[in-house]
């Protein structure tokens, strides 16, 4: 007989080694913490040979216990109603000092446990508590076991509810990073879109720009269509009364005339700088760059403008050194250049003098200055010359002033180019206007 | 006074065409002035003018339209744009489809005398 307890306890060791060593491989890997629920409550009955058991969890916000789940041999909609708060269970038992709780008759149940324990039709119970780090995390209530409960069932199911407890921990720690990694890609989901949202917005707000870009300029070429026609009508009236069309004009009707002309003539060239400016700033001017001899330019710039300074007593000469030449836009650097000279002869006296002169230099440009001997520029007003707007006060108060635009434009075409432009003294302290480029040698080779 | 050279004006802006005509005759040119591209080919169906002066942008048929047929039907007359749009390219346009010389509004008078003066050398 007692060999046959002997095997029979062997038997039982075995069986409940097993069943531990199975509970900690399984449910160490177990994440979906229902199945976790099911399989510990069905293992755990399965191997006490009970008929019923849950297992409920603590939840501190609540401070109940409260039902999980699938259970073993109690439909689940029963164990959703399982909530018992810990204050009512502690008048009923406490486990830290009175260990787990086994009742093996219905007479032994205090009545409030009744109220609680009525659904589940059970005519015995041992509850065990769920212990980690010290913590009641939950319990294991077991119910009708034929026979009653033994020792060695309660002692079995302490070391089961000490891993089942380890196993919850981990499914629950589990779901929650799998919520929070779900949370996570939710987040990058929806930030992704957020993003794809704004770089939709750019893109429609970038096309919108282009085109109102484009408005600006049709808009800007029409304005200076239309004020070109009334202007060109203008001039050309005035052009023919002082050209004698209608007949002899007397000194003074002609002097009006010339009055009349020269501001048809400087609006034009407003309308034109303005135009330039705005084509210039939307970046819409194109250089096409050839080989340019800048001797020869200056030598037809100064027979161009010459019958401009002759009845003005001004003298204008180019002196020509050896130079190499550049490689430029030639209409581009013959407006700069035009403009400075035109610049020169506004502000030099009568008797002056406005010489044009361009040489290599050794940083590898050709520098061409335009010197003048009128009343210079002071040092502190150098750079703002070519601030648009900007206007010097005039020796010559006959001629209206220019649009305040040229040596902006001259500017910006000269950094187009790749060159520089600047205000040094100038003889007999008037200015000299220097623009340098690079040399058509170093041009090529800086491609 | 048959020998004095016939220019056709095209433009449709009255002042200007008031200003050319005025201005040519004083020159001692006879003138035709059409308002745009449609009547300047009825007038070229009938007359063969020494020069045509041209403006772009007219209602109808525009200068730039009209280049083409004004070039056939008038092969040896030379062709004077006048514009008041400063554009390169545009100048090249008009080159390529017949158009002999590009003059800007406002126009300098002497610039004027001289091409008419080279399109009857040339002729």
């Amino acid at each position: 007989m007692a060999g046959l307890l002997d095997v029979f306890r062997r038997r039982w060791r075995y069986r409940a080694l097993e069943g531990l060593h199975e509970i900690s491989q399984a449910f160490a890997a177990m994440t979906d913490i229902q199945e976790t629920y099911g399989r510990l409550t069905r293992r755990i009955a399965e191997l006490i040979g009970a008929e019923r058991c849950v297992i409920s969890l603590y939840e501190p916000r609540t401070r109940e216990m409260v039902g999980q789940a699938p259970g073993y041999g109690v439909p689940d909609e029963i164990i959703r109603t399982f909530r018992y708060t810990v204050d009512t269970l502690r008048t009923a038992w406490n486990f830290r000092t009175q260990g787990p709780m086994v009742k093996n008759h219905p007479a032994e149940f205090p009545p409030v446990q009744w109220d609680y324990l009525r659904p589940f039709a059970v005519y015995n119970v041992t509850v065990v508590p769920l212990v980690l780090e010290g913590r009641i995390i939950g319990m294991v209530s077991m119910g009708n076991k034929p026979g009653g409960f033994s020792q060695n069932d309660v002692r079995l199911l302490t070391v089961f509810a000490a891993q089942a407890a380890v196993a919850i921990q981990n499914a629950r720690l589990y779901t929650h990073l799998e919520e929070s990694a779900q949370q996570l890609e939710a987040k990058v989901r929806s930030r992704t879109a957020e993003l794809e949202a704004t770089y939709r917005e750019l893109a429609v707000s970038h096309a919108r720009l282009r085109e109102l870009d484009q408005l600006k300029s049709d808009f800007l070429s029409n304005v200076s269509h239309e004020l070109r026609t009334p202007l060109a009508a203008i001039k050309g009236f005035v052009d023919n009364l002082l050209d004698g069309v209608t007949g002899p004009l007397a000194d003074r009707q002609r002097h009006y005339l010339q009055r009349v002309l020269d501001n048809a003539e400087r609006l034009t060239r407003m309308v034109s700088d303005l135009l330039d400016l705005t084509r210039i700033e939307a970046g819409k001017i194109e250089l096409s760059a050839e080989t340019v001899a800048i001797g020869e330019m200056l030598e037809d710039l100064v027979e161009t403008l010459r019958p401009l300074t002759r009845d003005r007593g001004i003298a204008l000469a180019a002196e020509l050194g050896p130079c190499p030449p550049v490689r430029a836009d030639a209409d581009k650097i013959l407006q700069v250049l035009t403009n400075l000279v035109s610049n020169g002869l506004k502000f030099t006296p009568r008797g002056g003098r406005v010489s044009l002169a361009a040489r290599e230099s050794p940083d590898g440009t050709v520098r061409i200055a335009v010197s003048d001997t009128g009343p210079g520029i002071p040092p502190e007003e150098r750079d703002r010359v070519f601030d648009k707007f900007y206007q010097l006060s005039r020796v010559d108060g006959e001629r209206p002033p220019g649009s305040g635009l040229g040596l902006t434009i001259a500017r910006h075409l000269v950094e187009l180019h790749g060159g520089r432009i600047w205000v040094e003294d100038g003889p007999d302290g008037g200015s000299t206007f220097v623009v340098a480029l690079p040399a058509a040698s170093s041009a090529e080779t800086a491609r | 006074m048959t020998d004095a050279p016939l220019v056709l004006v095209v433009d449709d802006e009255a002042d200007l065409l008031q200003i050319v005509r005025d201005r040519l005759e004083s020159w001692g040119y006879r003138v035709l002035t059409a308002r745009d591209g449609l009547e300047a080919l009825a007038y070229l169906a009938a007359v063969r003018p020494d020069s045509v002066i041209l403006d772009l942008k007219m209602p109808r048929l525009g200068g730039l339209e009209a280049l083409p047929e004004v070039r056939r039907a008038a092969p040896e007359t030379h062709i004077i744009v006048l514009t008041g749009s400063p554009n390169r390219p545009l100048a090249e346009t008009c080159r390529a489809r017949g158009a002999d010389d590009f003059l800007l509004k406002p126009f300098d008078p002497g610039e004027l005398l001289r091409l008419l003066a080279r399109g009857r050398s040339r002729g």
